[in-house]
């Protein structure tokens, strides 16, 4: 029953949209009346998403999808993250977000009645377009042709709380673009003000905090939950979220430059085109099954075809007009060495630069198979030895660039930075030369407290300090620096000073971790509602009264037969202890320990960024 | 400085910037990029000792041997063609036999490969029995440990 | 040369969706293994018939002819539609040996159903706790395997088999 409503909902959606879409060329509709049924269509969507939903609840294993990807066993918050844990149900959250931000922008206000009306039949043909694709090849509401009792369950490494909310927020983060695609797209149709300008900006940071979040909560999952010990994989599915997050951040920089009076339309046209061409790009990669990897759901040809057709029509479509319409021309840049202006063009620059050597090492397995039928993979050590170094300038000129001036090449209190970076540098290479050196962590190390140090200077010496709301937006770019350099401390630290200590135990037996005693105390093994848990305990710091105890181990999924490794994490402000439980053989555990200093500075780092991108939706 | 010739400068860091990019990724698709085959596609004459690869296939039934806790062998093949692997580490999660798997390391000169990464795959087409009633019948640790 | 700036991102689109799409239709899977299932062994089982509680029946006792296994249930709406199929395949290709394996239901019930719409198994099964279901990783009636003379499983279907499936997946196989 729900199914039916679900369906039918989503296909009266799709006819609305269709009508929307038509009415710019047959039927004229009053901006009132438009508005109206964008936003019933976007209420059918939603009803049918969570119609969806409803069935997940209850278990409903006469939808085929439930059946599939379900179990009356499952927690009810896996059932509810069961609903977008498959390729359909998330193909139909990929959707509802999409007319979520529809319905959104038809509140914008202060925006010109036409201009709006366009974004928003651009917004319907983008929905006609992934509707179709959900009707037609991926329907989450067919019918179950075997009479069945229970389902066959749901990935349990994707049982997980972090991994439930993961993919809402990351498609929050992908499908926001496609209002910044339409609102360049109508942008270019128009060609009159730069009103829109000021809009773009507001959604694409809107997107770019929420692709933050997400994909940062993908790999704090990775961290806790894969077992490895680390946080970044280059996975392509990775990489496919990295693409549009970085031409999203060239994009909110160069938007920034509307406020020098400095902006290249063109420029800011091509980006928002190309971070929604991203976009859908990564969801036809994931969702084609070319890359397989943890996140990719089974392969079906036909569907790989058709949301190759949607990728190349949008993305055609985006640049065709691109062509076609030119934006008019702007006023020439004020290029200096080096002023505001040109830092944000190099900044530009390293950023797309970045984004297609990520795109280039993410299809090119594809290219090499189809030429030369040879099968590669293209691995951290590529994207490690390729992308960061090109990062490495922007990370240098971003201390300083928020600071400089629009119009001249002078930076006030100059002597000051100098100084400061020369006491930093013979600290960090003090530091360097009492530790082990490493180069890759001297140059981590300096670029991030030199962006953290430049950034609080500039805001020491250039402002006035005062607390109150205005005072927190004026100095919000350097707030957002200071979390970029916070993280690649982190960064640089938990994986060049990351430390892997091994183990034969058996229970009972004590040793030594940075050298605290650890007790390896028994092992235990407990049936949970939906899986047998099997757990090594030890204790931390025995010497210690308030020792601390630490679970690792392992559960074991009946119902799909599967493992997952649950790993222990002692977590310290400035390290994290990860303690891994291995095999046994003859009673005896391997047990693996990787220290990892200053995890937390990269959480904390993004929870900083997507702090000032929220402030900055609020900055003109 | 002239406003000419710093706009020259600019235009000459960017195109440095570009050439170092091309660079790299030049360098660094010839280098970091390791060739992936199945057990069959391995002609015995043309290993390349120490050359890190990839071998996709899956675990051969009856091969897995538990060194120590933290030492393997095992044989992964392709059902035309298999082949030894030894690992040491921490197999992953989905590690069975009869499992799809990837494995990333270099032949050692004996014909044995030396596995250094194993990736497990689950394959989404075997779907065991999920009636109710049979969970309490498939305990699988059994407590054995204790 | 303005022109040929604004086209590349064109010619890049082109580039990669022509790639894509050779690569999509070249049907290649990437590292993808057979299914854990396919061309294995058939599990082993045993069971009684449900006729007569003496003559068992036993994984060895299949080896050397055709076999196609059949799970089915007279509670099961679907298996009821693909039931004549198996006369045809039973009177078409009189060496293959039809095993049934009745799942979970009363004897009584089972013994009804096949007297009303008719036995077309050489030998039924009796399943009554579902272990041998398990065995095959059987989810949901009815399932249907066909085992070559080594005794590997070499096509499974899941879901009542219809006209079409017979003529196009199973009669190539025998």
């Amino acid at each position: 029953m729900s199914s039916l409503v679900g369906f039918l909902s989503l296909v009266f959606a799709i006819g609305i949209n269709f009508y929307l879409f038509l009415s710019r060329y047959i039927f004229k509709f009053q901006k009132q009346k438009f508005n109206l049924f964008i936003r019933f269509s976007s209420l059918l969507t939603l009803l049918s998403f969570f119609s969806l939903m409803y069935a997940y609840v209850v278990s409903d294993f006469s939808n085929y999808n439930v059946f599939q990807n379900s179990h009356s066993n499952k927690p009810l918050i896996y059932k509810i993250s069961g609903t977008w844990g498959n390729h359909e149900g998330s193909m139909l959250l990929w959707l509802c977000i999409l007319s979520i931000f529809s319905f959104f922008f038809s509140f914008t206000k202060n925006i010109e009645d036409n201009f709006q009306k366009l974004t928003l039949i651009i917004q319907a043909f983008l929905h006609i377009l992934f509707g179709l694709f959900i009707v037609f090849t991926s329907n989450p509401f067919l019918v179950n042709s075997i009479l069945v009792n229970e389902g066959l369950g749901l990935n349990p490494i994707l049982q997980d709380p972090g991994l439930a909310v993961h993919p809402p927020i990351l498609y929050a983060g992908y499908v926001g673009y496609s209002i910044v695609f339409s609102i360049a797209i109508a942008g270019l149709f128009q060609n009159t003000d730069d009103e829109w300008l000021y809009v773009a900006k507001k959604w694409s940071l809107i997107s770019w905090t929420f692709l933050t979040g997400g994909i940062a909560l993908g790999s704090y999952w990775a961290y806790y939950e894969l077992g490895w010990g680390g946080w970044w994989f280059w996975d392509p599915v990775e990489n496919i979220s990295l693409m549009p997050w970085i031409a999203g951040l060239a994009l909110v920089h160069s938007l920034m430059m509307v406020r020098g009076e400095q902006a290249i339309k063109k420029w800011i046209v091509f980006l928002s085109i190309l971070c929604f061409s991203l976009s859908v790009f990564g969801t036809f990669l994931v969702r084609s099954g070319i890359l397989t990897s943890v996140h990719s759901f089974a392969a079906d040809a036909s569907r790989g075809i058709f949301i190759l057709l949607i990728f190349f029509i949008v993305t055609g479509f985006g640049f065709l007009v691109f062509l076609l319409k030119e934006p008019k021309k702007s006023n020439a840049l004020n290029l200096l060495f080096i002023n505001k202006v040109s830092a944000l063009v190099i900044n530009n620059i390293l950023m797309i630069i970045a984004t297609l050597t990520i795109l280039l090492g993410t299809i090119y397995p594809i290219i090499i198979e189809v030429l030369y039928n040879k099968r590669i993979s293209v691995g951290g050590p590529y994207f490690n030895s390729t992308v960061i170094p090109i990062m490495i300038p922007g990370f240098l000129l971003m201390s300083i660039a928020p600071i400089l001036s629009w119009q001249t090449n002078k930076i006030n209190n100059s002597k000051k930075y100098v100084l400061a970076f020369i006491i930093l540098s013979v600290l960090v290479i003090l530091q360097s030369y009492f530790l082990d050196f490493n180069t890759w962590g001297f140059v981590g190390l300096l670029l991030g407290f030199w962006i953290i140090l430049a950034s609080i200077i500039a805001i020491f010496s250039s402002y006035k300090i005062k607390i109150n709301i205005k005072f927190f937006k004026i100095i919000n770019p350097h707030v957002a620096h200071i979390g970029v350099g916070i993280a690649i401390i982190g960064i640089t630290c938990s994986s060049v000073f990351q430390n892997e200590l091994d183990f034969n135990l058996n229970e009972g037996d004590k040793f030594n971790v940075n050298g605290k005693t650890v007790l390896f105390e028994k092992i235990e093994t407990t049936d949970e509602i939906n899986f047998q848990s099997l757990r090594g305990k030890f204790l931390f710091d025995i010497e210690k009264n308030q020792s601390k105890e630490i679970q690792a181990g392992k559960n074991y999924y009946p119902v799909s037969k599967m493992i997952t490794s649950e790993a222990g994490i002692l977590h310290q402000w400035n390290k994290d202890i990860y303690f891994i439980l291995g095999d046994q053989k003859n009673n005896e555990w391997f047990v693996k320990v990787l220290i990892n200093p200053f995890v937390s500075f990269i959480w904390l780092g993004v929870i900083i960024m997507m702090y000032s991108g929220l402030i900055a939706v609020f900055r003109r | 400085m002239s406003l000419r010739f710093q706009r020259l400068l600019l235009i000459l860091l960017t195109l440095v910037i570009i050439l170092i990019a091309v660079l790299l990724i030049l360098y660094n698709t010839r280098e970091n990029v390791s060739y992936f085959y199945t057990p069959s596609e391995i002609d015995k004459s043309e290993i390349i000792i120490n050359k890190t690869i990839r071998i996709g296939g899956f675990i051969e039934n009856d091969s897995f041997n538990k060194i120590s806790s933290s030492s393997f062998k095992f044989r992964i093949t392709d059902e035309k063609a298999s082949i030894p692997v030894s690992y040491n580490g921490i197999l992953p999660d989905l590690f069975r036999e009869g499992q799809g798997a990837v494995i990333e390391g270099a032949f050692n000169n004996n014909d044995v490969f030396n596995a250094t990464n194993v990736f497990a795959k689950h394959d989404e087409n075997y779907m065991p029995a999920s009636i109710k009633e049979d969970l309490k019948d498939t305990g699988y640790w059994n407590k054995k440990y204790k | 040369m303005n022109r040929i700036f604004i086209l590349t991102p064109l010619i890049v689109l082109l580039i990669i969706c022509i790639f894509s799409l050779v690569y999509l239709l070249s049907g290649k899977d990437p590292n993808k293994p057979p299914s854990a299932l396919l061309n294995k062994d058939v599990p082993i089982f045993e069971s009684s018939s449900l006729y007569n509680e003496k003559d068992i029946i036993k994984t060895k006792d299949i080896k050397n002819k055709k076999t196609l296994i059949n799970f089915f249930a007279s509670w099961c709406s679907p298996c009821k539609i693909e039931h004549p199929l198996f006369f045809e395949i039973g009177k078409k290709y009189p060496e293959l040996y039809l095993l049934g394996f009745n799942h979970k239901d009363p004897t009584s019930d089972a013994k009804k159903y096949l007297k009303d719409d008719g036995n077309p198994y050489d030998f039924v099964g009796v399943d009554s706790d579902g272990l041998i279901a398990l065995e095959f990783g059987v989810f949901g009636l009815p399932e249907t395997y066909l085992i070559n003379e080594d005794g590997k499983i070499i096509y499974k279907f899941m879901g009542p088999i219809t006209m079409d499936i017979l003529k196009n997946e199973i009669e190539p196989l025998l």
